[in-house]
C-alpha cells in the first residue's frame, strides 16, 4: 500500500465576485500520482500549473471537490477542516516557500517550532522544551536560537527553523513547497542536504513542490510534472529530467566594439564601519549587457543603487556616457526592480503608470505604442496593476522605463520573481529591445542560469568586492577564483 | 529619555497656545464678573483689578508659567476658590468617568472586531456625534424601557448611560484599526504555516492574528484617548454629571481663563502621557521594534 495515493483530484478556487459574474474557477483537473513510504517525489511545474494547490489540497488547507486523497489506504478528501487537525503537523508537516514571512514575527524561534508539540499535546512544557533544542541542533542551529525572533535570522536559519517545525512529530511525509526558491544557492544547496540527511534519518517520505527541474532531478526519486492543471507526465526523475533537459544555451558572442556607455571606478560605500561596497570598478560596452551577480548582502544592489544615484557613494565615481547631472540624469538611466507589484502604483490605470515619465519630463510618446513595444495588447492600458500576472507587470515596468529612451537600463533581480516560462519572455523581450534600441543593460542577478543567458560580460561579487570579472563564456567555462567555482557548483542542473 | 523631552516640550506648546489663545479673545473673565453696570465700578477701578489677578503682559505670563511648574495655577476668577481645589473636586469624577468609557470602548472595539457579521457593517459608529448618542440612550433606557432611572439611583446606575453614551463613538474607529489588522495578519503566509501545523482555528486567531493585529489598533486607541477627553465635555453636559468636562463648560461660558488653561495643560499631560506610554508598550509587544 502507498503511503499517499492521489486520485483523480480535482480543486477549485471561489473566484472573487467582478461585476455580476462569480463562480469556480477549476485549476487541477484529475490529478492521480502516488507516493511509497520513505520515497521522494518531486512536483514540477510552472506558476499556474496548479502544484501548490494539489500539494496545499493533500494538507487540508484548500478543499478538494473531486477524487481521492487516501493517506495509508484512508480517503481524507473530504475530511473537515476541524478533523485534518489530526493530520496537520503529525502525520504531514509542511515546510513552506518562503521563509522571510513564514514565521510569525512576534514570536521567539522556539515556541514557533514547540508549537507544533503543543498543538498535539505532546509533553509538559520541560519535554517541549528540550525537544526544541534538540530539534534546532538536529537542523543546524543551536539551542541558543530558541530565543530568538525571525528577524534576527537570516534566510536559511529561519528555513531551517521552519523544517524544524516540520519534523517535530516525526511525520511520515513532508510536503516541501518550493523550499529553497527564495534562497541564494549556496544556501539553497545547504537546505536540500539537510532535508535528504534528515529523510534518510528517520525515513520521512518527501513531496516537493518546485518550479525547478534541476532542484527535482537532484533530490528527488520520481518526477511529476504538472501543467495547467494536469499531470503531463511522470516517471523516474533521470528519465523526465533528461528528456526535458533544457537546450543549452549559447553563450552571447562577444561584446561587439563600441564606446564604453557605463564606466565605474573605484566605488565605495561604508554603512558605519561596515564597507558594503569595496572598490568596484568596470566598464560596460554600448549595447551590451553587463550581470552582476553575487548572493545576498554581496553589495550587488547596493553598487546598482549607486549608479542609478538612488545612494551616495563614499568615494568613487560613475561615469554614463552622455549624461549630465541634476534630473536630466533620470532621463538617460532608468531602473527596474524585482517586485513590479511594488513598484507600480496599485491605484493608477497601466495608462497613466506608462505616461508619467512622458509627463515629467514633458515628451511626445505615446502609452498605446510603449505597451505595444513590450509586447502587450492595448486593451491593457485601462487595467490596474492587480489586474495583471507577474510577466505582465514586469513589462509594464520595462514600458515605463523605456518611455524616456535611456540609454541604460539597470535591471535590479528583474526577472527573479517570475516563473521560469515569464522568465524566459521577459529576458527575449530584453534582448529584442537592445537589438532594437541600443539599449545598455545592466543586469543584477544572484540567478546564474539567466546571467548565462543573457549577459555579455559579468562581473562576481562577494562581501563587497569583485572577486572575478570577464566575458560571460570564460567566468562560466573557466572560474579562476574560488568562489565563482561555488557558486558554479551550486547550481541544479538537470543532468550533468 | 529623548521621548520624555518631547512629551514636556509639548505640554509648554500646548500651555503657550492657550494662553495666548484665551488672552486673545475679546472681553473676559473680570469684565463678565465686574462690569455688572449695578456695580458701577469705573474703568479705573476696573484695571486695577485686573492688575491685582494679574492678568496682563509678558509678566504675567512668565508668572502664571512658573506657578504651572510649581503645581500653582492660581484662582478661578468665577468662585474666587484656587484652580487645584476645583479640578480635585471634578477631577475622580471624570476619571471614573473616562476610566470606564475607555475600557468599555475596548470591550465593544475587539466584541465588534472579532465578531464577522459586525464587521462587514460599514465603519459602524464612526460617525456618531456623542451627544446624539447619550440622547438616544436616554429616551431608550430610561424613558421607553425604563431600565435606568434618569434622576436618582444608585452612582452605578448612574455610570451606566454616560459610560456606553462615551465609550460608542471612540470604539468605532478601534474596532475599524482592529478589524483591518485582523484580516491582513489573517492573510499572512505564516498563519497558513501555523494551520499546517494543525493549529484549530481559534488558535489561529487567539495566539497568531489578534497579536499582531493588535499593534496598529494600539496606536489608534492611544489617539482616541484625546475623543475620550473632549467626549467626557459633551456627556457630563448632557447628563449633568460634575466633572471636568462641566468644569469646562462653566469655565468657557464665564471665560475663567486660569481654570481653562489649567484644564488643557491637564488633558494634553494625560494624553501625552498616554501616548508615551502606547510607544514605550510597542517594542514590548513587536520584538522587531527593540534594538
Amino acid at each position: 500500500m502507498s503511503l499517499l495515493d492521489v486520485r483523480d483530484l480535482t480543486v477549485s478556487y471561489a473566484e472573487p465576485k467582478r461585476g455580476r459574474r462569480s463562480g469556480a474557477r477549476r485549476v487541477v483537473h484529475g490529478v492521480s500520482f502516488s507516493l511509497d513510504q520513505g520515497e521522494a517525489v518531486a512536483l514540477v511545474g510552472e506558476s499556474g500549473s496548479g502544484k501548490t494547490t494539489t500539494a496545499h489540497a493533500i494538507m487540508g488547507l484548500h478543499r478538494a471537490d473531486g477524487g481521492q486523497i487516501l493517506l495509508n489506504g484512508t480517503d481524507i478528501a473530504r475530511w473537515s477542516s476541524r478533523r485534518m487537525e489530526s493530520v496537520r503537523g503529525a502525520q504531514i508537516g509542511l515546510v513552506p516557500q518562503d521563509p522571510g514571512s513564514s514565521l510569525n514575527p512576534v514570536k521567539t524561534v522556539g515556541a514557533q517550532i514547540g508549537e507544533t508539540l503543543r498543538i498535539h499535546r505532546k509533553g509538559d512544557r520541560r519535554h517541549v522544551r528540550d525537544r526544541v533544542a534538540e530539534l534546532l541542533v538536529r537542523v543546524g542551529l543551536t539551542e541558543e536560537h530558541a530565543t530568538r525572533y525571525p528577524h534576527e535570522l537570516s534566510g536559511g536559519m529561519r528555513q531551517r527553523v521552519l523544517i524544524a517545525a516540520a519534523i517535530a512529530l516525526r511525520p511520515q511525509l513532508i510536503i516541501a513547497d518550493e523550499p529553497t526558491s527564495a534562497l541564494d544557492v549556496t544556501v539553497q544547496r545547504r537546505i536540500l542536504d539537510l532535508i535528504d540527511d534528515l529523510r534518510s534519518e528517520f525515513g520521512t517520505a518527501l513531496l516537493m513542490v518546485t518550479h525547478d527541474l534541476g532542484v527535482a532531478a537532484g533530490r528527488a526519486d520520481r518526477i511529476v510534472v504538472m501543467k495547467e492543471g494536469r499531470v503531463e507526465e511522470q516517471g523516474p526523475a533521470s528519465a523526465v529530467a533528461y528528456a526535458r533537459r533544457p537546450e543549452q544555451e549559447a553563450f552571447r558572442a562577444p561584446a561587439p566594439e563600441a564606446p564604453v556607455a557605463l564606466a565605474v571606478r573605484e566605488l565605495v560605500k561604508d554603512y558605519g564601519a561596515f564597507r558594503a561596497v569595496d572598490r568596484v570598478s568596470f566598464e560596460v560596452r554600448q549595447g551590451t549587457t553587463h550581470a552582476v551577480v553575487g548572493e545576498s548582502g554581496s553589495g550587488k544592489t547596493t553598487t546598482a543603487r549607486m549608479i542609478a544615484r538612488f545612494v551616495a557613494p563614499t568615494s568613487g565615481e560613475v561615469e554614463v556616457g552622455g549624461a549630465a547631472g541634476g534630473r536630466d540624469f533620470r532621463r538617460h538611466v532608468q531602473l527596474v526592480y524585482q517586485n513590479p507589484y511594488g513598484s507600480l502604483d496599485p491605484r493608477q490605470s497601466v495608462r497613466r503608470i506608462v505616461e508619467e515619465p512622458l509627463r515629467n519630463f514633458r515628451l511626445e510618446g505615446s502609452a498605446a505604442e510603449l505597451i505595444e513595444r513590450v509586447g502587450l495588447p492595448a486593451d491593457l492600458l485601462t487595467r490596474r496593476p492587480r489586474e495583471l500576472s507577474g510577466g505582465q507587470r514586469q513589462r509594464v515596468a520595462i514600458a515605463r522605463a523605456l518611455a524616456v529612451s535611456p540609454r541604460l537600463l539597470v535591471l535590479d533581480e528583474a526577472v527573479s520573481a517570475l516563473d521560469v516560462g515569464s522568465q524566459e519572455q521577459i529576458l527575449d523581450l530584453l534582448g529584442r529591445l537592445q537589438r532594437e534600441l541600443g539599449i545598455t543593460y545592466l543586469f543584477i542577478s544572484h540567478d546564474l542560469k539567466v546571467v548565462r543567458q543573457i549577459s555579455h560580460t559579468v562581473s562576481v561579487m562577494n562581501k563587497g568586492k569583485i572577486v572575478e570579472s570577464g566575458t560571460t563564456r570564460d567566468v562560466f567555462t573557466d572560474p579562476q577564483h574560488e568562489y565563482t567555482r561555488e557558486l558554479l557548483a551550486a547550481i541544479p542542473e538537470p543532468v550533468r | 529619555m529623548r521621548r520624555a523631552g518631547q512629551a514636556l516640550l509639548v505640554l509648554w506648546a500646548a500651555f503657550t497656545a492657550s494662553y495666548v489663545l484665551l488672552h486673545l479673545l475679546p472681553g473676559d473673565a473680570i469684565l463678565i464678573k465686574f462690569q455688572n453696570p449695578e456695580l458701577g465700578l469705573s474703568p479705573e477701578q476696573l484695571a486695577r483689578i485686573r492688575q491685582a489677578y494679574g492678568s496682563d503682559g509678558p509678566a504675567a505670563y512668565l508668572h502664571t508659567l512658573l506657578g504651572f511648574l510649581r503645581g500653582d495655577f492660581g484662582y478661578s476668577i468665577d468662585t474666587g476658590t484656587p484652580v487645584v481645589e476645583r479640578l480635585a473636586e471634578a477631577l475622580p469624577e471624570t476619571a471614573k468617568l473616562a476610566g470606564l468609557g475607555f475600557a468599555v470602548a475596548i470591550v465593544l472595539a475587539v466584541g465588534i472586531a472579532f465578531t464577522p457579521w459586525l464587521r462587514e457593517l460599514p465603519s459602524l459608529f464612526v460617525a456618531i456625534p456623542v451627544f446624539w448618542v447619550g440622547i438616544l440612550l436616554i429616551q431608550l433606557f430610561s424613558f421607553r424601557l425604563k431600565l435606568v432611572p434618569v434622576i436618582g439611583g444608585s452612582e452605578w446606575q448612574q455610570l451606566i448611560l454616560p459610560v456606553l453614551t462615551l465609550a460608542i463613538p471612540i470604539c468605532a474607529p478601534i474596532a475599524q484599526v482592529l478589524a483591518r489588522g485582523i484580516d491582513h495578519a489573517a492573510t499572512q503566509p505564516f498563519v497558513q504555516v501555523v494551520a499546517a501545523k494543525g493549529a484549530s482555528r481559534r488558535w489561529i486567531l487567539w495566539r497568531h492574528v489578534a497579536r499582531n493585529a493588535m499593534l496598529p489598533a494600539l496606536t489608534m486607541a492611544g489617539l482616541t484617548f484625546g475623543e475620550l477627553i473632549a467626549g467626557s465635555v459633551v456627556t457630563e453636559t448632557v447628563f449633568g454629571r460634575n466633572g471636568v468636562g462641566r468644569l469646562t463648560e462653566q469655565a468657557v461660558s464665564s471665560q475663567d481663563t486660569p481654570v481653562l488653561l489649567a484644564v488643557v495643560v491637564l488633558t494634553a499631560a494625560v494624553f501625552v502621557l498616554v501616548n508615551l506610554i502606547v510607544d514605550l508598550l510597542f517594542p514590548i509587544l513587536d520584538p522587531r521594534l527593540r534594538s
